[in-house]
């Protein structure tokens, strides 16, 4: 089990290896040179060009050969240097994305605990009551969503509740110019806010949550304990919840994990639409003032969430399931 | 017995209104066609003309759909924005399925150590958060309509690759692949004479099912801005709205059309795929 749990991690750190490697590569196989948009982004008129531009070269080890260069990108990757923003310079990328990343795992949690108790109940239900109306219904909505582009849903719900039954705000994440003087206060008036991002990104997972698990509880449906369990006369929801339901949670479980890489896509389109404080409508400005470091890092942060999720997912499997431990042996 | 060539399509035709869903997908798929080439014909308007009435103008006899923030024609942004929706999610699914089923191909056949490689890399792709590389990689080489397909393209192929994959892991162990063998047939002859034909049933409905995820994600890099300006794009018709206070306004169908449309023609690539594998898969039409 050692042995996969290791597996598992060198995977993990060689596809961030070959993500960082093209982030390395790609703008340095581009014709033209980064110091110029840098200038162009930050430095005010009236100084010289060239002077500035070698200035910067220098500074930002551009003028040493290229092995050299990614052996520093790479360590500084690790120790979490990210660059520096062009438009919130002169900070740093890294601590402009801490600033965000609460915001966003304050909605995108939330919304992931959401998806799965909801996807749990309507799972086991329609799979006991297999083709009735219930199961036609969300295998019908789970195909119309896969059509389904997050940003409109996001959208329509800002319209809908915040335009024509108004009792959501129109965006952001906090009211502006109100202090709060206590962490209760706080959080009401974050959750306020969150609302709607929260239940349109739990609507973004839920329909692949709810299939899941009808379809791992048909599997278990099937099995002989649950006939006997029948035969027992044991009562109906009894066998529904503990007996079948327990048996087909593993698979939800695990992809709570999974759906987390997911959800970082989602958050930036939700985060956008509703004006939200977090890492993704920070990514939607940095395309917006070309901020090439800022695009870079946020992608950085946001395949680091991906690869861990899916590990702990893996490990979450491993814990869960004796029957892949001794298989492991 | 040979069938014509209209006889093939007639029958086709007759197999698919089998599935009711794949038949309804492609109405709707054969609808938004119309509208992207008779577009000039529909409407009168420039998409990216401003000002032809004041901004956030109700639809009426003279703009079905209203005006948006700048007072542009909302119906005609809808009817030449079909266009990109079309040819983007098209050629984008094609080129990710033709280097699918090249990979696949290859992998399957060869196994050992290509095999392994290939399918590592694979791995990599698809747990890669697909949309922020699209955006990082779109920023440094230009938004352009060419750069976002060929992007699209390249990110999409390794689903094709797997199911194309395992099903050449299948075939290629069949007896009259052994006979070619046997009568000295290259490797490229089997892969692309012998294999090829036999996988075509998984390549057309990657061709349509990846159509889904390249209309959405196109929708969505304009949404986000990554789009060349000068594009009429549903996903940018929702964006420009937004940012210019369609909200505070009421201005619902400029935020609800274009939307329906995106929805409408995924889910109707969606359907029609989903039609098409139930067709091309004669074990699936025989339980159904």
């Amino acid at each position: 089990m050692i042995h996969y749990i290791i597996k598992r991690l060198a995977q993990l750190i060689f596809v961030f290896f070959l993500a960082l490697i093209v982030i390395f590569a790609i703008p340095r196989m581009l014709p033209g040179d980064p110091s110029r948009f840098f200038i162009g982004q930050t430095v005010q008129t009236g100084v010289a060009y060239g002077d500035v531009s070698a200035a910067l070269r220098e500074r930002f080890g551009l003028d040493r050969p290229y092995h050299e260069q990614f052996i520093l990108f790479i360590l500084n990757t690790f120790q979490g240097y990210l660059g520096v923003s062009w438009t919130y310079f002169p900070r740093e990328v890294s601590s402009v994305i801490m600033e965000r990343l609460p915001w966003t795992l304050f909605i995108m949690i939330p919304s992931r605990i959401f998806s799965l108790i909801l996807a749990y109940f309507v799972g086991v239900i329609a799979a006991w009551n297999k083709g009735g109306k219930l199961d036609v219904t969300i295998q019908f909505l789970g195909l119309l969503s896969i059509g389904l582009p997050i940003f409109w849903v996001g959208t329509v719900f800002l319209l809908a509740f915040s335009y024509y039954i108004p009792i959501f705000p129109m965006g952001g994440s906090l009211t502006p110019g109100v202090v709060h003087p206590d962490f209760w206060s706080l959080l009401i008036d974050a959750l306020y806010h969150g609302a709607l991002p929260i239940l349109t990104l739990s609507l973004f997972g839920f329909f692949g949550d709810a299939l899941l698990m009808r379809n791992t509880m048909l599997g278990v449906l099937g099995e002989d304990f649950i006939i006997t369990a029948e035969a027992k006369g044991l009562p109906e929801k009894t066998i529904m919840f503990r007996h079948a339901a327990r048996n087909a949670l593993l698979p939800l479980v695990t992809n709570f994990f999974v759906g987390l890489g997911f959800m970082i896509t989602g958050s930036i389109f939700v985060e956008t639409v509703f004006s939200y404080a977090g890492m993704g409508s920070l990514m939607t400005r940095a395309i917006f003032t070309r901020d090439f470091p800022l695009i870079q890092g946020i992608f950085i942060i946001m395949t680091a969430i991906v690869l861990v999720s899916n590990f702990i997912a893996d490990l979450v499997y491993l814990w869960l399931d004796p029957r892949v431990k001794l298989t492991m042996r | 017995m040979k069938l014509s060539f209209s006889s093939k399509v007639i029958s086709g035709f007759k197999l698919l209104t089998l599935s009711r869903l794949g038949f309804i997908g492609l109405l709707i798929i054969l609808a938004f066609v119309f509208m992207a080439l008779a577009a000039p014909i529909l409407t009168p308007y420039d998409p990216s003309e401003a000002w032809v009435a004041p901004r956030f103008q109700p639809p009426s006899w003279e703009h079905p759909l209203g005006t948006d923030d700048a007072g542009r024609d909302v119906f005609a942004q809808i009817v030449y924005g079909a266009r990109v929706s079309l040819l983007v999610g098209i050629t984008a699914a094609a080129l990710s399925t033709l280097l699918g089923a090249l990979i696949g191909l290859t992998s399957g056949y060869f196994g050992s150590i290509v095999d392994v490689l290939l399918m590592r890399l694979t791995d990599v792709f698809l747990i890669l958060p697909m949309i922020p590389l699209a955006i990082l990689l779109a920023m440094y080489f230009g938004p352009s309509l060419f750069n976002i397909v060929i992007l699209l393209g390249f990110l999409g192929w390794p689903g094709a690759a797997r199911q194309i994959r395992a099903q050449v892991l299948s075939l290629k162990e069949a007896s009259y692949v052994e006979a070619a063998r046997a009568l000295g047939a290259s490797n490229k002859r089997i892969m692309f004479v012998h294999l090829l034909p036999n996988v075509t049933g998984v390549i057309i409905a990657n061709l349509i099912g990846g159509s889904v995820g390249a209309i959405l994600s196109e929708a969505g890099l304009a949404f986000l801005g990554v789009i060349d300006p000068r594009t009429i794009s549903w996903g940018r018709i929702i964006s420009r709205s937004l940012n210019g206070h369609a909200i505070i306004f009421g201005a619902w169908w400029t935020l609800i059309m274009p939307g329906l449309c995106i929805t409408l023609l995924a889910c109707g690539f969606s359907f029609f795929s989903h039609g098409l594998t139930l067709i091309l898969n004669p074990q699936l039409r025989r339980t159904s």
